[in-house]
């Protein structure tokens, strides 16, 4: 047990929330308004949005393959499930998020056909969904808006209400970062997924069906992406067809910062959900320490390389250090 | 005579390591000098040193009785000494007189001077007697042909000092004769060679001089004259060598495998052979044969076109390695980089990724106790050398990656065991415990198929022996009845060595 304490404290993830940390005691000692109750809840609603959509980005990004359309995705599963909710106010909100839920599988399932089924590759296959996705909501929507004044109020409530002094939209996605980083880490899938990471052609000559789990894998990122959707409607309260315009950068960001590599076989989920959260903290500092708001994208750009950099040097001193020392922080890769 | 480059007494030390003690070498204008030692002996510091990509620890280099330091891979060039990697590292997109002259390009104005470029790096090839457009781009080009361009490379520079690392272990044998003949020409024009490789006869046939080194130790030096293949193996593995071929008599049992006109892959057509319980099929073949197509047919890679195969008496439809190793048949794959471990998982989790399933309970969790002592007992049976299965597999040798690779197979139990070069560039060591392995598992009624480049593996290991050639059967051969030159013969066929040019230049 104090072993594997010891080996949880050596990890990459307790390096990232000592970051986090970090990161947010020197935005408070320059604006101790980043600590108000207020603001707190703020980054963390925006930080469950971008987390779960990271989850199903990192593991897209760990199994070789990347969802540009999540985005798109996100916008469809809002537009829908708001515009069924207007139109049908006393339908229970189990049914709306049935029918958010069951719009992302879809459009997932749209990509896993292109990356799995046609074996186009990941990036070209989901710029192509993304604009077909994106162009398609924008049609349909017409240019229509839905705000929360024709929505019931039940709606804006699921992200209002607190249960033990936090949005359920934080349980959500601390649960399904729980949830997913376990089963990545313990089940014959995940393992089969890093595999595929690594090395498609050995993972096939091992027996994995690499296409199933790809296939997979997108219809999980479109699942997660519809839950998202259904989340944003009622944290913003107003939904129209071009919301959610930068989520699939900020959902590879949130990744890469996590420590899960571009290339594939190696991050976990954990790490994703860590780089969400300092993904949003950051944006959140720079917007509350009074930078014009059209410097924020650079700054935050600056952030991410930044964080990057500092990150690899790290990895490489640790790995230089000794060779066993790299051999166990590689080996975690397959845990 | 005097020597063009001489080591003496180099010692190189990583870290608390000695990877070489005190080694001594001449390399001599005219000479082609083989290094003989098993994998880690040694041999690729050497190399690295005389490249200038290692420095060092103690004693002197000398060119012409003149010390000089080789500080850096440039230095080693700016003093005539090229080498020639395992792998040619080319850029397949560009020409091939680009890659000839690459980062030397010669230039006029401070623009390349095209028609110089070109014209000498024809010169260069024809001085090696290899007829390639110099505008043809390297992707399009064979390995031998690669290898060659290499050379040019290093001629460029005017070398005169070659070092070829294993030059032939990616080819097959009509394409060594050719790096064979290059070595020949360069010799006679004075150029001093040092020649590393695994194969043994390679260096009967082709060196001058040959020095052993064996755990970083020099052990021997003389004249070609002064060996015999017995006595250089001996001098590399140190200990006297008993039956290199650890073959069991077993006895044979049913069939176990059926294969009737099997045809598929483009050129693969009405293969039939069958497989016996205990029976080791040897598949002897040039590269490009059709061998490595069957085993992927047979495991599922590519499906066949048309054939039968019947495992037990029972017709098989396999569309996928998934139902393969279902079935019962496995398949240790050619390339164990690409194909065979994923590198930067650890030895416990290469070996047991084809059978999680079995290893995993609730919700596809998997029971690390469990995986972990199988790992072991596997990684123990094949003995490999390790700090425990934790070790990454990118960090083993080549030769304890092939043992794990092997053990990853044995734990499906499989009825079927596909073997595709399971010994190729690895060191003799490693060798003698994969054929004891195979014997073994023969032992136990598994039945193999061994695909092999090596004639003389094949004699030593295989009960029945089936020569390809251009995607069919060319000759059989049973035990007792094995005989070299017509089994290399009956895989090299004149013809066919001359199809196998055509193909290239197209």
């Amino acid at each position: 047990m104090k072993a594997a304490l010891a080996s949880a404290w050596a990890s990459r993830e307790a390096k990232l929330l000592v970051a986090l940390l970090a990161i947010c005691l020197a935005i408070t000692l320059r604006e101790p308004r980043f600590l108000q109750a207020s603001n707190l809840e703020q980054v963390a609603l925006s930080g469950t949005l971008v987390c779960i959509v990271a989850l199903g980005q990192a593991l897209l990004i760990i199994g070789r393959q990347i969802d540009l359309s999540v985005g798109a995705i996100v916008a469809w599963s809002a537009f829908v499930s708001a515009l069924w909710l207007s139109e049908h106010p006393d339908s229970p909100l189990a049914v709306v998020f049935v029918i958010g839920i069951a719009v992302g599988t879809a459009l997932g399932a749209g990509n896993a056909l292109l990356a799995a089924g046609l074996r186009i590759p990941a990036i070209v296959a989901t710029l192509g969904t993304l604009a077909i996705y994106r162009g398609g909501i924008i049609v349909y929507a017409g240019g229509r808006q839905i705000s929360a004044t024709i929505l019931p109020d039940k709606y804006g409530a699921v992200a209002q209400t607190h249960i033990l002094g936090q949005s359920p939209l934080v349980w959500v996605a601390l649960a399904l970062t729980v949830v997913l980083g376990w089963l990545a880490r313990n089940t014959r899938t995940g393992r089969n997924v890093y595999a595929i990471g690594s090395n498609p052609e050995g993972a096939e000559f091992a027996g994995i069906g690499v296409r199933r789990h790809v296939a997979l894998l997108f219809v999980l990122s479109g699942m997660l992406c519809g839950l998202t959707g259904v989340l944003w409607g009622a944290r913003f309260g107003t939904v129209d067809a071009v919301i959610a315009p930068d989520l699939q950068l900020q959902s590879i960001s949130a990744a890469v910062v996590g420590g899960v590599s571009i290339f594939g076989g190696s991050g976990s989920v954990y790490g994703a959900a860590i780089g969400a959260a300092i993904f949003v903290v950051l944006q959140n500092g720079v917007q509350l320490l009074g930078f014009d708001q059209f410097w924020i994208p650079a700054l935050l750009g600056v952030a991410i390389l930044g964080t990057v950099l500092l990150y690899s040097r790290l990895a490489n001193r640790s790995g230089a250090s000794t060779a066993s020392n790299r051999s166990s922080g590689r080996g975690k890769v397959a845990r | 005579m005097l020597p063009v480059l001489e080591l003496r007494k180099i010692s190189k030390r990583f870290g608390a390591v000695e990877v070489l003690s005190e080694v001594s070498l001449q390399l001599f204008g005219g000479r082609v000098h083989a290094l003989a030692g098993e994998n880690g002996a040694g041999k690729s510091t050497l190399v690295k040193i005389i490249g200038g990509v290692h420095q060092p620890s103690s004693g002197s280099i000398l060119k012409d009785c003149e010390p000089i330091t080789l500080g850096s891979p440039l230095e080693s060039r700016h003093n005539g000494i090229a080498v020639v990697h395992q792998h040619p590292a080319l850029f397949p997109d560009l020409t091939v007189a680009e890659n000839v002259f690459i980062g030397q390009q010669p230039r006029k104005g401070g623009r390349i001077d095209w028609p110089f470029m070109l014209e000498r790096a024809s010169d260069l090839l024809a001085r090696l007697d290899v007829d390639v457009s110099v505008t043809a781009e390297v992707r399009h080009l064979g390995v031998s042909e690669r290898q060659a361009i290499e050379v040019a490379r290093a001629l460029a520079i005017d070398a005169r000092v070659l070092v070829l690392d294993e030059p032939t272990s990616a080819l097959s044998g009509n394409e060594v004769v050719r790096v064979f003949n290059l070595i020949e020409r360069l010799k006679a024009e004075g150029v001093a060679i040092l020649f590393i490789t695994h194969f043994i006869d390679e260096i009967m046939k082709l060196s001058d001089d040959v020095t052993v080194l064996r755990s970083g130790k020099h052990i021997a030096t003389d004249t070609i004259s002064a060996f015999t293949p017995e006595t250089i193996v001996r001098a590399m593995i140190g200990t006297k060598l008993e039956s290199f071929f650890p073959k069991e008599a077993v006895a044979i049992g049913d069939v176990k495998l059926r294969v009737e006109g099997l045809t598929g892959a483009g050129f693969v057509s009405d293969i039939n052979f069958d497989v016996r319980a205990g029976e080791i099929l040897g598949f002897f073949g040039l590269v490009g044969a059709g061998r490595s197509e069957i085993a992927g047919m047979l495991f599922g890679i590519t499906p066949p076109e048309r054939g039968r195969v019947s495992l037990e008496g029972e017709e098989l439809r396999i569309r996928s390695p998934a139902e393969a190793i279902r079935r019962g048949i496995c398949l240790v794959p050619e390339d164990r980089h690409r194909q065979g471990l994923v590198l930067p998982f650890s030895i416990r989790a290469n070996e047991s990724l084809p059978v999680l399933r079995a290893l995993s309970g609730l919700l596809g969790k998997i029971q690390r106790s469990r995986e972990e002592a199988i790992a072991r007992e596997y990684a123990n049976k094949m003995r490999v050398v390790s700090s425990g299965i934790e070790q990454t597999a990118a960090t083993l040798s080549g030769g304890n990656q092939q043992k794990v690779l092997l053990a990853k197979w044995l734990i499906p139990n499989p009825k079927l065991l596909i073997l595709d070069q399971p010994t190729r560039g690895i060191d003799v060591g490693a060798k003698a415990e994969i054929y004891r392995s195979i014997s073994q598992l023969a032992a136990t009624g598994v039945s193999t198929i061994l695909i092999s480049d090596d004639a003389e593996e094949l004699i030593g290991m295989a009960d029945r022996i089936l020569v390809f050639r251009g995607g069919k059967v060319a000759a059989r051969a049973t035990r007792g009845g094995f005989d070299r030159a017509e089994l290399l013969l009956a895989a090299a066929h004149v013809p066919a060595s001359a199809a196998d040019v055509k193909v290239h230049k197209e």
